[in-house]
């Protein structure tokens, strides 16, 4: 029995005959993505710094010029001086999402829970479930505009299920400058060409959380004996005759493009999470949620 | 002669090897196809060499030739020598022996008269069966050949020896009366006393052929001897081949079969007989009941112990009654003392003295202690008399009432000079006297007389010839301490002193005990009383197995009547065993000490045709063709091995599979080649002793904090990643550096290395073992300290109806094992909380628990700071503080905290590091807390 199955992906062309049967696995999802969203501390992202917000942030001296209405009296009478109050500005912030749903994420192992692509899709739903509660604007490069709207999780389900993400490559050069932006997918493609993919990110001073979703069977080979690998982008395919043989070289490699990935993200600020399709959703989650926050500024040891 | 199969048909299957040979020249195997996403970089490592998609020809007919064997091997050659032994027509008398010498072969002496017996059935001929080993009085029936084989089977080796005497007498009879009669007989190979008379009766007789089987008594071992002397057990063997140098294990057991020690028994080279001895305790010594030869399955190899060799029984009587009532001031309490492990005591009542006398006696006694008595009546002194006479031993010790007494005691050994010897007395002594030099004669001639023992009192013996010759311990001045005279088959002996430490220092020393113990060892057993009945009916308790050990007797086992002056052996319906009650058993054995073995010798007179045993047997080759196919298939799996990480050998030797096998096949091939009594020596024990040991300094020489392993994955992964940001966080904050951290097992690994063990606890995981928990018990005892965590504060007002949580009743199900000092929340000036940080709760993953500690005695209010005396052994939390601690490495906390608050993670560790620092300063930091107070009021 083979190790790992191709899953069937979502065909655009196919929209007639599968978009119903699609539109109803979009609508699982949807609901589980509300249940996962929903056991998740979730919060407005303070951006630590004044602004428009309901939070006091600080007080400051009245400059001359400013609104008179603006001035805190009550903190002014103290003493001879007249004083501002400032709130922290808690902007909306425009969140991109990005499943990477094409051929070499339609794959599912008998270690893990489901396939890379359902993994991606749930990621997406499920963020974007709970951005758009906490009032921040999700979008999908190419795909979907940025969109403030409660019901965001059906509106990328939708738009999902209209786009042909198959063949559809990222396009990340018509992100806005300082957005964020969560990329899920399993990075397999060659390292040139990603960095190639993200360098518009960097350009534009884009904070991004790259979340690699992976199989079992990717990460631990466990393949022994006379095989024939099919790769499912581009269909090459690779006879080895004593599998076993590869597994460390193989494991070695595997783990150099994942530190490299990891790498490069910290060295432009990103954050770095991975998803094991055989370990639970939520721990991504939990994950994700505390790089994002440790990206917000608080961090251990750097407010000591 | 003839070579065959016994299941040719599987040789058919030879003839599927062409269509192998072309299964494996033709197709190789298919691959198999596999989706797999991250080719890219399998692609990469495409240098890699691949197996030629043909085998060598060679390899071919090796497995070709692996084939060819299992299917020879199926069809399970056999090499057959021969076919007929007895003669067609004639009647056959069949002569077994079933004694005991034959148990350990007998399997193979029935499967020859089987055989016999088979060839008898062919041939049509009635069949005689005399067994040498059964009953007397039966007369051998004719018996068809399926009569013959129910009786065989219903024969079975005997513990006793074989009687060829009457056998032959009924093998005569029959030859004079059954024409043409041929016999066979199946021996055992041990010659036995009447066999010449045996076989002389067979002259006259017509029998022909007579096929003599002769059987194989090289390997047979026997015990013929055991004694229990004065120090140790000796036991004595015999066997039959002298040739070669061979040892055999010796057990002891006792009466109800548990063993008690055992002895290496080690016959030289060129000796058939050897002796053992056996150094145990007296009181274990004294329960031996039996010996066994190892792994010998013959009767013979079993010695059972005598009653004469066991625990005497000594009698006590002391001057005063209300002995018992105050045993410490009873002035034999030494003497009951020193004897009470080398036999049964038994005191006296609380009658008159003749009364106590007559009960004691009644006992039957081997030894007789009696304090300082006078005024005995005669009566009691004729059965007193009467009973030394029989063989007891009476032992008197001397006191005032003796010295005092002015009648003629006849009880004694030498006769008495009235009043004591005192120092300083009238017949004065300088000084209080030593012991001297024993004489040769005395039973204490092997004992070196203690120099710590002084006597200051003594009744003196009348000058006589032969007081010299009664004395065995003479004092320095050379007047008598200890003097015995022989009186019928037993003796008197008289101590000078008193058995108290008022006379002398005597009864403090070990020699007194040495010297009571020597006296009862000497001491004769009377087994009966021959005055009453001349002979002794026993029932049988235990009889000896013909595999040897001890079974309940068989039905035909009848009383044995012991007579003391005959030589008992044993006979079928008496077979070797214990017989009697239970206080008393008599041991009957099959062989006595002179017992030798040698082989049976059929006189010429008897025309005999000697045959093996072994003779005839068809050898199955099966075996020899399947360990070929074997060797040839662990070639076959080197070659591929070998093959496909040839070209990678040098490469990664120390990785690839091949080392391994290469170093079985190495150990398996020294295995073979050498000698196989050469066990593994200390080497490779002491190898991993050694690796242990470095593992055991090397933990030992570091502060390490260590975890239990739950057995669940994730919180182990919890408890290691939290606690090494723990040890990452207290390495940066303090001088404290402590090493790796360590996952436990509690039930396997040592403990006391770690001064602080974190322990999650999951509800769904299994109770820790007994000795898991003996473990944690004795760590906490020493001063370890075990942190449980329940992790359940998040759960912990949702229970409305204070119903505990899984893991609190996991918990307390772990505490209920354990010595739990009170506990009491950690008081906010309870030195926990100011090890370190000054700390006002300690949180985790959650806040709200308590952290839980043993109760500081009476907190007293003066003092500002709470520390009990040494570090508490418990701390018990419910708020996850692995979870807080755990880091993933990469700059991310494996878990956010509830509340999310950032302050909450640096508490979390701050009250880690104030736990580490509790566990290692101890309340020592409750004096230093005030030192900066101290300082500043020195500086004002």
């Amino acid at each position: 029995m083979a190790v790992g199955t191709q899953t069937s992906p979502v065909k655009a062309h196919s929209v007639l005959t599968q978009a119903r049967a699609h539109a109803g696995r979009m609508e699982d999802l949807v609901t589980e993505a509300r249940r996962i969203a929903s056991s998740i501390v979730t919060g407005r992202y303070g951006q630590r710094k004044h602004g428009q917000g309901d939070n006091f942030w600080q007080f400051r001296p009245y400059g001359a010029g400013e609104a008179a209405t603006k001035i805190d009296w009550r903190r002014s009478a103290r003493d001879n001086h007249t004083y501002i109050r400032d709130r922290e500005w808690a902007a909306a912030q425009t969140i991109f999402l990005w499943p990477d749903l094409s051929a070499s994420m339609c794959y599912q192992s008998r270690a893990a829970q489901h396939s890379k692509e359902m993994r991606a899709l749930m990621l997406a739903l499920i963020l974007a479930e709970i951005f758009s509660r906490s009032g921040e604007r999700i979008a999908i490069p190419g795909v979907l505009e940025p969109t403030h709207a409660r019901n965001g999780a059906e509106r990328i389900a939708h738009a999902l299920a209209h786009a042909d993400m198959n063949t559809k490559t990222a396009d990340f050069s018509q992100i806005s400058p300082y957005a964020n932006i969560i990329i899920a997918s399993d990075f397999l493609s060659p390292m040139e060409e990603l960095e190639k993919k993200l360098a518009p990110l960097v350009k534009r001073h884009i904070q991004a959380h790259l979340v690699e979703i992976a199989d079992p069977a990717e990460a631990q080979f466990p393949f022994a004996g006379n095989i024939r690998f099919r790769d499912p982008e581009d269909g090459r395919e690779f006879t080895a005759e004593r599998a076993q043989s590869y597994r460390n070289d193989y494991q070695r490699l595997y783990e150099a493009r994942r530190n490299t990935l990891a790498t490069i993200c910290r060295h432009h600020g990103w954050s770095f999470t991975l998803s094991m399709t055989d370990r639970p959703l939520s721990e991504t989650l939990h994950h994700l949620n505390t790089a994002i926050r440790a990206n917000a500024g608080s961090r251990w040891g750097h407010t000591r | 002669m003839s070579f065959g199969f016994i299941a040719p048909l599987y040789l058919l299957a030879l003839l599927a090897l062409p269509f192998l040979w072309w299964l494996l020249r033709l197709t190789p195997p298919k691959p198999q196809t596999e989706i797999f996403p991250p080719l890219k970089l399998l692609l990469k490592l495409a240098h890699k060499d691949k197996t030629p998609a043909q085998s060598p020809w060679w390899l071919m007919l090796l497995r070709l030739g692996i084939a060819a064997l299992v299917i020879f091997a199926l069809a399970q050659p056999a090499w057959k020598p021969q076919t007929s032994t007895i003669a067609n027509g004639h009647p056959l008398a069949l002569v077994i022996d079933n004694g005991w010498a034959s148990a350990a072969d007998w399997d193979m002496h029935r499967h020859k008269a089987r055989a016999l017996i088979d060839e008898a059935r062919n041939n049509n001929t009635p069949v005689y069966i005399i067994a040498t080993a059964e009953e007397t009085d039966t007369a051998p029936d004719q018996l068809t050949a399926d009569a013959a084989q129910e009786r065989l089977d219903s024969l079975s080796p005997r513990s006793i020896p074989v009687d060829r005497k009457t056998a032959f007498a009924r093998l005569a009879t029959l030859g004079h009366t059954t024409p043409g009669l041929q016999a066979a007989y199946l021996s055992d190979g041990l010659a036995t006393k009447t066999d010449a008379e045996a076989f002389s009766q067979l002259d006259g007789t017509q029998i022909s052929p007579f096929l003599w089987y002769e059987g194989d008594i090289s390997s047979l071992a026997a015990l013929c001897e055991a004694n229990n002397t004065a120090d140790k057990l000796t036991v004595a063997g015999v066997r039959t081949n002298k040739a070669a140098e061979k040892a055999y294990q010796i057990i002891a057991y006792d009466r109800e079969g548990r063993p008690l020690g055992e002895i290496r028994m080690i016959f030289a080279d060129g000796e058939n007989r050897s002796t053992a001895e056996m150094n145990l305790p007296l009181e274990i010594r004294n329960d031996v009941k039996s010996f066994r030869i190892e792994g010998m399955k013959n009767a013979a190899a079993t010695w059972l112990m005598n009653t004469d060799s066991q625990r005497r029984r000594i009698a006590i009587l002391a001057p005063a009654s209300g002995e018992l009532a105050q045993p410490l001031l009873s002035p034999l309490y030494y003497v009951s003392k020193a004897l009470a492990p080398y036999g049964n005591i038994i005191h006296a009542g609380k009658g008159g003295l003749t009364q106590n006398i007559d009960m004691l006696l009644a006992a039957k006694p081997a030894v007789f202690v009696m304090g300082d008595l006078s005024g005995i009546s005669v009566d009691a002194n004729r059965k007193l008399e009467q009973w030394i006479n029989d063989g007891g031993t009476l032992v008197r010790f001397a006191g005032p009432n003796l010295a005092a007494s002015t009648e003629e005691d006849k009880l004694t050994p030498v006769r008495l000079r009235r009043g004591e010897r005192t120092l300083g007395g009238a017949m004065s002594w300088a000084s209080p006297q030593k012991i001297a030099p024993f004489p040769a004669t005395s039973p204490f001639s092997g004992l070196t007389p203690p120099a710590d023992v002084t006597v200051a009192r003594q009744i003196l013996a009348e000058p006589s010839a032969n007081l010299y010759e009664k004395s065995w311990v003479t004092l320095a001045d050379g007047t008598p301490l200890v003097t015995a005279e022989t009186h019928g088959k037993g003796r008197i002996v008289f101590i000078h002193t008193t058995a108290d430490p008022s006379w002398s220092s005597l009864p403090l020393s070990g020699f007194f005990v040495e010297m009571l113990q020597r006296i009862a060892t000497i001491a004769n057993q009377p087994i009966t009383d021959s005055r009453q009945e001349g002979e002794q009916t026993l029932a049988p308790w235990r009889t000896v197995a013909p595999a040897g050990g001890l079974e309940q007797p068989p039905s035909h086992v009848r009383p044995l009547v012991v007579d003391s002056d005959k030589v008992i052996s044993p006979t079928f319906s008496t077979p070797p065993g214990l017989y009697g009650g239970q206080e008393m058993l008599y041991a009957l054995n099959l062989l006595d000490k002179n017992a030798a073995f040698s082989g049976l010798l059929i006189p010429a007179s008897v025309p005999v045709r000697k045959l093996s045993y072994r003779d005839g047997d068809r050898l199955i080759l099966s075996g020899l063709l399947w360990a070929a196919a074997a060797i040839l298939f662990a070639v076959d799996s080197l070659i591929v091995l070998g093959l496909s990480n040839f070209l990678h050998w040098s490469r990664k030797v120390a990785n690839s599979a091949i080392a391994p096998v290469v170093v079985m096949a190495a150990l398996f091939f020294f295995s073979l080649f050498h000698p196989p009594h050469a066990e593994a020596g200390p080497g490779s024990g002491s190898y991993r002793q050694i690796a242990a040991t470095a593992d055991l300094t090397a933990r030992a020489s570091q502060t390490h904090l260590a975890y239990i392993i739950t057995g669940n994955r994730e919180i182990d992964k919890i408890s290691k990643a939290g606690l090494e940001s723990l040890t990452q966080f207290i390495t940066q904050r303090t001088t404290i550096n402590p090493g790796e951290v360590i996952g436990l097992d509690p039930e396997k690994d040592v403990l006391a290395f770690y001064p602080l063990i974190y322990w999650p606890i999951d509800p769904d995981s299994t109770v820790p073992s007994s000795r898991a928990i003996e473990q944690i018990d004795a760590y906490m005892r020493q001063g370890g300290t075990v942190l449980f965590d329940t992790r359940d504060q998040i759960t912990a007002n949702l229970n409305l109806d204070n119903a505990v949580s899984p893991a609190t009743q996991r918990l307390r199900d772990i505490l209920s094992g354990l010595d739990i000092p009170p506990l009491e929340p950690a008081p906010a000036e309870h030195v926990i909380a100011r090890s370190f940080f000054i700390m006002p709760d300690f949180p985790g993953r959650y806040r709200g628990s308590a952290l839980w500690i043993a109760s500081t005695s009476d907190a007293d209010d003066n003092r500002p700071i709470r520390a009990g005396d040494g570090v508490s052994s418990i701390l018990i939390t419910a708020n996850d503080f692995a979870g807080a601690w755990a880091h993933d490495g990469n700059g991310k906390w494996l878990f956010p905290l509830v509340p999310d608050d950032t302050m909450q993670r640096i508490w979390a560790f701050r009250g880690g590091l104030n736990i580490v620092m509790y566990m290692l300063s101890g309340n020592y930091k409750a004096d230093q807390v005030h030192a900066p107070e101290l300082l500043r009021r020195l500086g004002r």
